[in-house]
């Protein structure tokens, strides 16, 4: 599989996994009167799941951006002058 | 509490830097140093404008009453964030083409340039933020009176009720006043406004300062840590709302996380910072970690306030209020006014980032159609539109913000923040079906999203204002209770019998359901107009099309003097001239007006898309061209074209690198065959000369012996002595060629058996002592005591020590000619190397390439007429190899010559 491939998997993977586990059947689970930490655990495990989802989408979201030929950035086409403030 | 005249000052102060930091960067940017403001930071901190004092204050508030579900309106955007690669890149990327102005402008556009649905969108905007607005206002107000410990609204009784002493009314005059000044400062042809940015990002860090302060002095001020401020749970019954859930608290999750992820591209004002304002693509990958790492600090920061509130302050204490009264409470004033400040951030963004989206949406989408209707307007001056839209801009920001005190004053007194909010949210989920449909649905129609629109809208209101229009006595309250008419099924909380909901659910639910149903049953049975086709297509294949200006396919024609005053009135004199001047220069017509070519007309169109929206720009374009909609049609079969074509070409494109990879190779391939094959032509040519020089002596001979009779006895036994002699050169050099022909076919299948090497070396040295004491040629031994176990053939091994022996020998002229056989330590712990060192006249550096090559001797004149084959270096050579070692040239220079022998140790 290439990695173009991979990294669009892995794209739509992340958001869909952090939606599932983020929804009230998962939640339950640590929904319990207990701590961890000095803090209850529900609140340790959204907040870790919270923290591995941003690092794992910076990891995709820089593979995505870096890809050999991603879509150029329409900055000013040849014909779109700007005309500047009156 | 604070001196309420101090706390005006620092507001007065923080909002003028404000202010000054917007002007500031618009300088800037107009000079084109704005490159902070074009980071992604700023981007990211922009996109932040989300949390307005619903999160500051409310959030707080909405964890005290209702537990964790706070958290869903950050985790919300977080995944919609995440996701970006699919939704929002396609958005930025469709908004960058199509120059998109506001959210009305992007569903007007996606569905055929219509007037109507941005109409629309525009109403149904201006009456879903009403209540967001006065949330603003509620929050700042109330926080101002409490640092200031003036009378809340509402007041009690037998307090005056006087419109003017409402602290509510003045600030809402600030900040519209602030907002008209702020943000319609000028109209250009570009969609984006810089110094808002910029003062919107810088707030965003402060609001995140300040209630981390806040947090902080909670969690160690008021209490010792994490683990105190979590102990007091059982004196806190109520605080096990924020430790698990509640039993049924799945529908609110699940409908809250929707609303907010959906709030990230619906709501004015997030689709102004986030698509509109977007200056690149590539910023939403940074975004799409950084603006869920700030969601996750600001919930992280929420927890501490709350639990802190609960133990430590007074039972009867607003929630809502917390993060001012906790260090209000505690003799911390100015540690409040930061939180007002952080709160006053809050609320200020949000209001001025949605006012400017909203009076943009009304400029464009509600007053220019209806200017356009005017007489006055069909034939414009220059200069008429842009000094009209800008008095429109201002005015409809003050319109909005006098609607939101309205809501204010006459609703909200006895909601918590966070419902209005969700209220809100709700009402804005309504562009969705529309929005999301939009882009990947290319059957998607007009007819479809409108009806979508308005019966979602309509559910709506009737499912989630008019309960809260009824409670606050504005309306008969029997509707609610019994129905309208007294019909049960029609009642606002449980309509269709569906009772005992929760009303945010039961709201969203029938409003979203009844929009998405008739968007998709509408949309299947009308049919699409030629310019929403085309739209279409343009929008949800925007990935797949290069041409991004497809309107330059229009076959229209125009004048251009018509084109010229057009853009004259729309966007000022002097803009108008540069524009067509610049354009005049890149057609090659210096001094000249441009030639109306279709592509400048489209170019026109654009432009002043960017100030008056799409629809209304199309409407004053197409007044003055001719011979538009019979070519869409056309337009259309050539876009489908266009798409084959594109990915056709991209194939081909793949298939012609591979091609040139694979051809590559062959050509690698190619010279390595011709290489090989010019040595072996080489060695053929070599071996047939080396054979012939012996054949041709011992032919001569022997012709002289047979045909001379005249040759006596000596001579001829002397005669017989050299034919003996090339024979038997000859028959050694052919055993030479045999045998490593046999070595390199891997035919050479000699027996190994353990030796120490040592042993084989001094052997060969006592063979050479006689050639070398004639030549009065040294060799030292320096081999040592360590024994040195190899495997090998040893009289193979010792053929190789002779042949460099005897070259040793042969080829040193110096004055004291030695030879060094030393063992040195190898690199490599597997192996031992023994050294042939000479201290002879080196070998040059252009006869060292080919020195094991088959009969390459010539590097010295004198070697040609000594005995051998030429062939010796490359049997020793190929000795080596076989053996598992190697033979090379470790160095050579005037001061000598040395050969590296290495070998594999016997296990």
């Amino acid at each position: 599989m290439s990695p173009r491939r991979r990294n669009r998997i892995f794209a739509l993977l992340l958001p869909v996994a952090g939606l599932i586990l983020f929804m009230p059947p998962y939640l339950r689970i640590p929904s319990r009167a207990e701590h961890l930490f000095g803090m209850p655990v529900l609140h340790v495990y959204i907040f870790l799941l919270w923290l591995i989802a941003v690092v794992l989408t910076a990891i995709v979201s820089r593979r995505l951006i870096r890809e050999p030929g991603a879509e150029p950035v329409e900055r000013r086409k040849a014909d779109e002058t700007d005309p500047g403030q009156p | 509490m604070l001196n309420s005249g101090l706390i005006v000052t620092v507001a007065g102060l923080y909002l003028s830097g404000l202010f000054l930091l917007a002007w500031y960067t618009e300088r800037r940017v107009e000079r084109g140093a704005g490159r902070f403001v074009d980071s992604s930071l700023s981007y990211t901190l922009s996109l932040a404008v989300y949390c307005s004092s619903w999160t500051f204050y409310g959030a707080v508030g909405s964890a005290v009453r209702n537990g964790l579900e706070f958290l869903t309106i950050y985790i919300g955007p977080t995944l919609m964030l995440m996701a970006w690669w699919f939704l929002l890149r396609k958005l930025v990327r469709i908004s960058k083409t199509q120059r998109i102005t506001s959210i009305a402008d992007f569903i007007s556009a996606r569905y055929g340039k219509s007037a109507w649905l941005s109409a629309l969108v525009t109403l149904i905007a201006m009456v879903v933020v009403m209540p967001y607005i006065a949330l603003q206002l509620k929050a700042i107000t109330a926080s101002f009176n409490v640092l200031s410990d003036q009378p809340d609204f509402p007041p009690g009784p037998g307090e005056p009720h006087d419109l003017f002493s409402d602290s509510g009314l003045w600030i809402t005059i600030c900040m519209a006043a602030f907002v008209a000044l702020f943000g319609t400062r000028n109209l250009g042809a570009d969609v984006r406004h810089p110094g808002v940015v910029a003062a919107i990002a810088f707030e965003s860090i402060i609001k995140l300062l300040s209630l981390g302060a806040i947090a902080v002095f909670a969690l160690y001020g008021l209490n010792d840590g994490v683990r105190d401020m979590f102990s007091h749970v059982d004196q806190f019954p109520d605080l096990q709302r924020l430790y698990v859930f509640s039993a049924d608290f799945e529908p609110r999750w699940i409908a809250t996380t929707f609303l907010a992820a959906a709030a990230m591209v619906c709501l004015p004002r997030q689709f102004q910072v986030a698509v509109v304002e977007n200056s690149d693509e590539r910023h939403l990958a940074t975004a799409s970690w950084l603006f869920p790492l700030y969601m996750l600090l600001i919930s992280l920061f929420v927890i501490p306030v709350a639990v802190t509130g609960v133990t430590h302050l007074p039972p009867d204490f607003n929630p809502d209020l917390y993060v001012l009264t906790l260090p209000l409470h505690f003799d911390q004033p100015y540690l409040a006014l930061l939180a007002f400040i952080g709160g006053l951030s809050a609320g200020t963004s949000m209001v001025i980032m949605a006012s400017i989206a909203l009076s943009i949406m009304i400029s464009n989408h509600l007053v220019t159609p209806l200017l356009l209707r005017l007489p006055r307007f069909s034939q414009p001056g220059p200069g008429d539109f842009s000094g009209m839209l800008l008095t429109v801009r201002r005015l409809s920001i003050a319109a909005i913000l006098i609607l939101g005190y309205i809501y204010y004053r006459a609703i909200t007194s006895t909601n918590p923040l966070a419902s209005i909010g969700l209220v809100s949210f709700t009402g804005f989920a309504q562009f969705l079906p529309a929005l999301v449909g939009g882009i990947f649905w290319r059957d998607g129609t007009k007819a479809g999203a409108t009806t979508g629109l308005i019966a979602g809208f309509i559910i709506w209101c009737y499912t989630l204002l008019v309960p809260n229009f009824a409670n606050a006595g504005l309306l008969v309250a029997g509707i609610v209770a019994d129905g309208p008419w007294d019909i049960a099924m029609l009642k606002p909380n449980a309509l269709f019998g569906l009772s005992g909901w929760d009303r945010l659910v039961h709201g969203l639910f029938w409003s979203l359901s009844f929009n998405i149903l008739l968007y998709v049953t509408v949309s299947l049975f009308t049919g699409q107009s030629a310019m929403e086709r085309l739209q279409s297509a343009v929008f949800v294949d925007i990935f797949e099309r290069n041409t991004a200006n497809v309107d330059d396919a229009l076959q229209r024609s125009a004048q251009t003097g018509d084109l010229f005053r057009l853009t004259q009135s729309v966007l000022g004199g002097e803009t108008a001239y540069r524009m067509f001047r610049d354009y005049a220069r890149r057609q090659g017509r210096k001094d000249h007006l441009p030639v109306p070519d279709p592509a400048l007309i489209a170019y026109v169109e654009r432009q002043l898309a960017s100030t008056v929206g799409a629809a209304s720009a199309r409407t004053l374009v197409s007044r003055i061209v001719t011979g538009e909609t019979i070519t869409v049609e056309s337009v259309i079969a050539i876009l489908d074209e266009a798409k084959e074509a594109i990915r056709h070409s991209r194939e081909l494109e793949q298939k012609s690198l591979e091609l040139e990879e694979t051809a590559e190779k062959l050509r690698h391939a190619n010279d390595q065959l011709r290489r090989l094959d010019m040595q072996k032509d080489d060695f053929l040519s070599r071996v047939s000369h080396e054979l012939r020089t012996p054949m041709t002596s011992i032919r001569s001979f022997a012709e002289i012996l047979v045909d001379d009779d005249r040759i006596g006895s000596d001579q001829s036994r002397r005669f017989l002595g050299i034919i003996q002699n090339e024979s038997q050169r000859l028959t050694r050099l052919l055993d030479e060629i045999l045998d490593i022909s046999r070595m390199e076919s891997g035919g050479a299948d000699w027996s190994l058996v353990a030796a120490d090497a040592r042993d084989i070396a001094r052997q060969s040295i006592a063979l050479m002592m006689g050639q070398a004491g004639e030549q009065q040629h040294r060799l030292v031994d320096r081999l040592g005591e360590q024994p040195m176990l190899v495997h090998v053939a040893p009289d193979r091994l010792q053929q190789v020590f002779v042949n460099l022996l005897s070259n040793a020998i042969k080829y040193n002229t110096q004055a004291d000619p030695t030879t060094w056989i030393e063992t040195v330590d190898c690199a490599d712990p597997a192996y031992i190397e023994i050294h042939v060192r000479d201290n002879g006249p080196g070998i040059p550096p252009e006869d060292q390439e080919m020195l094991f090559a088959k009969f390459a001797r010539g590097w010295n004149a004198q070697a040609r007429s000594q005995e051998g084959s030429g062939l010796g270096l490359a049997i020793s050579r190929q000795i080596m190899l076989q053996l598992g070692g190697s033979l090379t040239l470790a160095g050579s220079g005037p001061e000598g010559s040395t050969f590296a022998i290495r070998l594999q140790k016997a296990p």
